[in-house]
């Protein structure tokens, strides 16, 4: 090997060389004084600017930086609707995409989540008003990206008024919800005091804010009459129950807690998980919903899944997803940005989902449903060391 | 309404999170001001820019950035060096701040470099060129090559020979600057 230029000499230290040229150049180093003179001078310098830079640019002391971003989030709203009238025709188009597809996920969802209230347990149980059953399962529900062309070509030709669903029905949600915000913590200790029981932060890592939403219940009713004029419009053969008509269903979410890891080591946490050296860790009491006592909710079911657009695909995963009456179905899309695999978390099945940004993995335990992410990069993916992180909150 | 909204975004956790601009802001933004607090000191300040920082995210098309992380980034030291350049009283700010960290460090032991020596640095990053800055502070928050390429728009391979050539100009302009100043 002959001696290298400076530039190999940087690349060396920042351990950009791949394992071969490295290799080489530590055995031509071995003999090469020149080099190591060379190499020492390189070194001094980076840790020259290195240090002058992290001096330079210090962080301000703690008491300076703690940060609101939920106060920063609604100014940046404010600034946003002020901002909104200017925006492109060219934007408006990729909302409007982006909004198909964040409502055709949504819809899924929200398919199963109907579909799911037609236990026929629940029939048989049903003396109260109400009957109640629990979510305690997720699973995947795979979407392809000829699933959301179809969902767009379907919304670019539906018929006119289908868009508007309007007057089908109306959700609303408690009074006591409303007015009960989220509780947000700067700091694991100002939570603990307030109550709350904490986590165990994965090792390296310490709770840095604390977020929690308190329960709350969306109630749900349906006109039947309108919804069934929509199913025709749209030439959907099931038509939704009359017994439904104006039924209350409630949905109620337990209280969910959001906890911010920070790693103590930065440096370390950028080379082994992700760039942010941060991750986000939620805990979801499962959901719970009631029903109307006296409605046939196999029928139910299959109206819900006969809508005209919820693509083929996603209707035969609906239908095959085993133990159905419990299990929360998670929409995801597949494509070469986005990829999922089941992995085990804590001694029990979940499921890892990786897309450009982000590493996110999802598994139910004592009756919750909980969600750890690592804001990544497309090329450093550390999964692995996501689920031994994962596995050491138990 | 907005309940509904916030139901339909757990539910469909996965598939839509990217797509989510809420929860890019409130993922990056704790990170992108202090990032920006580095360099302007006052809160206030790195608090507003911050704002455009993400106002220009959100007007971005995202499907086009590679990577979100190393991207605010680029755009946070780019935006709090112009606010640093069109502020006039910038010296004073600097001054000001700077007499605050020191109340708040008082193990002055630990500082490497003295008062001036980091006067002089802030200086010299206010008064470099652009590209050779990004490179600087992106590599030394721990960006790889790959990540400083599409930042600053050059082919990866020329990374390393740019990366050198600002660590050696960085040095060069602080030694003038301490020169000159004495």
């Amino acid at each position: 090997m002959k001696c290298p230029n400076e530039e190999f000499l940087q690349a060396y230290l920042d351990g950009e060389l791949d394992r071969e040229m490295r290799k080489a150049f530590t055995a031509h180093l071995e003999h090469c004084a020149g080099c190591r003179s060379r190499m020492e001078e390189t070194k001094q310098l980076d840790r020259w600017v290195e240090t002058a830079l992290n001096e330079a640019l210090a962080e301000p002391a703690p008491v300076d930086y703690a940060v609101n971003t939920e106060t920063a989030w609604q100014q940046f709203e404010k600034r946003l609707a002020q901002h909104g009238a200017s925006s492109t025709e060219q934007r408006r188009q990729k909302m409007m995409k982006k909004s198909y597809k964040k409502w055709m996920t949504g819809t899924a969802a929200a398919a199963v989540l109907i579909g799911a209230l037609t236990i026929p347990q629940v029939q048989a149980a049903a003396s109260n008003f109400l009957s109640i059953f629990r979510i305690d399962q997720v699973e995947m529900v795979k979407l392809t990206q000829s699933d959301l062309q179809e969902i767009e070509n379907w919304m670019n030709a539906a018929p006119n008024g289908v868009k508007e669903i309007k007057g089908i029905g109306k959700i609303w949600v408690d009074e006591q919800t409303r007015q009960h915000g989220s509780r947000y913590f700067e700091t694991a200790k100002e939570a603990q005091e307030a109550g709350y029981a904490l986590p165990s932060a994965p090792q390296g890592y310490h709770i840095s804010t604390v977020n929690v939403s308190p329960k709350f219940t969306l109630h749900a009713q349906l006109d039947t009459e309108k919804a069934n004029a929509l199913l025709k419009q749209v030439k959907a053969d099931a038509r939704f129950d009359e017994k439904l008509n104006n039924k209350p269903f409630a949905l109620t979410v337990p209280q969910t807690m959001q906890f911010e890891f920070i790693a103590a080591d930065k440096q370390e946490a950028k080379r082994t998980v992700h760039p942010s050296g941060e991750l986000h860790y939620t805990i979801i009491g499962a959901p719970e919903i009631k029903v109307p006592e006296d409605v046939d909710l196999n029928k139910l079911r299959s109206t819900v899944l006969s809508l005209p657009f919820i693509p083929q695909n996603v209707k035969q995963q609906l239908a095959g997803i085993e133990n159905w009456e419990r299990t929360l179905p998670i929409p995801y899309v597949t494509d070469d940005k986005h990829r999922t695999h089941e992995v085990t978390v804590q001694g029990v099945k979940g499921f890892a989902y990786e897309t450009e940004h982000q590493t996110f993995l999802i598994w139910q335990k004592d009756g919750k449903i909980h969600s750890l992410t690592a804001y990544d990069s497309k090329n450093e993916k550390h999964t692995d060391a996501l689920i031994s992180l994962a596995n050491q909150m138990q | 309404m907005e309940v509904r909204v916030a139901l339909t975004k757990e539910n469909s956790l996965a598939s839509t999170k990217t797509e989510d601009f809420q929860e890019l802001f409130k993922t990056y933004y704790p990170h992108i001001v202090r990032q920006i607090m580095r360099i302007v000191r006052e809160k206030t300040v790195a608090e507003d820019i911050a704002q455009d920082v993400f106002l220009k995210l959100y007007h971005a098309d995202r499907s086009r950035i590679d990577n979100i992380p190393a991207w605010l980034t680029r755009a946070s030291i780019h935006a709090a060096y112009n606010a640093i350049r069109s502020d006039k009283r910038r010296l004073t700010r600097t001054k000001k701040a700077d007499d605050e960290r020191n109340a708040h460090c008082p193990s002055s032991e630990e500082i490497w470099l003295k008062q001036e020596d980091i006067l002089a640095v802030r200086e010299v990053l206010t008064e470099m060129d652009e590209r050779d800055r990004t490179l600087l502070l992106m590599k030394y928050s721990g960006f790889n090559y790959k990540e400083l390429a599409q930042a600053v728009q050059v082919e990866s391979s020329s990374v390393g020979t740019l990366l050198s050539r600002a660590r050696t100009k960085f040095r060069t302009m602080y030694k003038q600057m301490r020169g000159y100043c004495k």
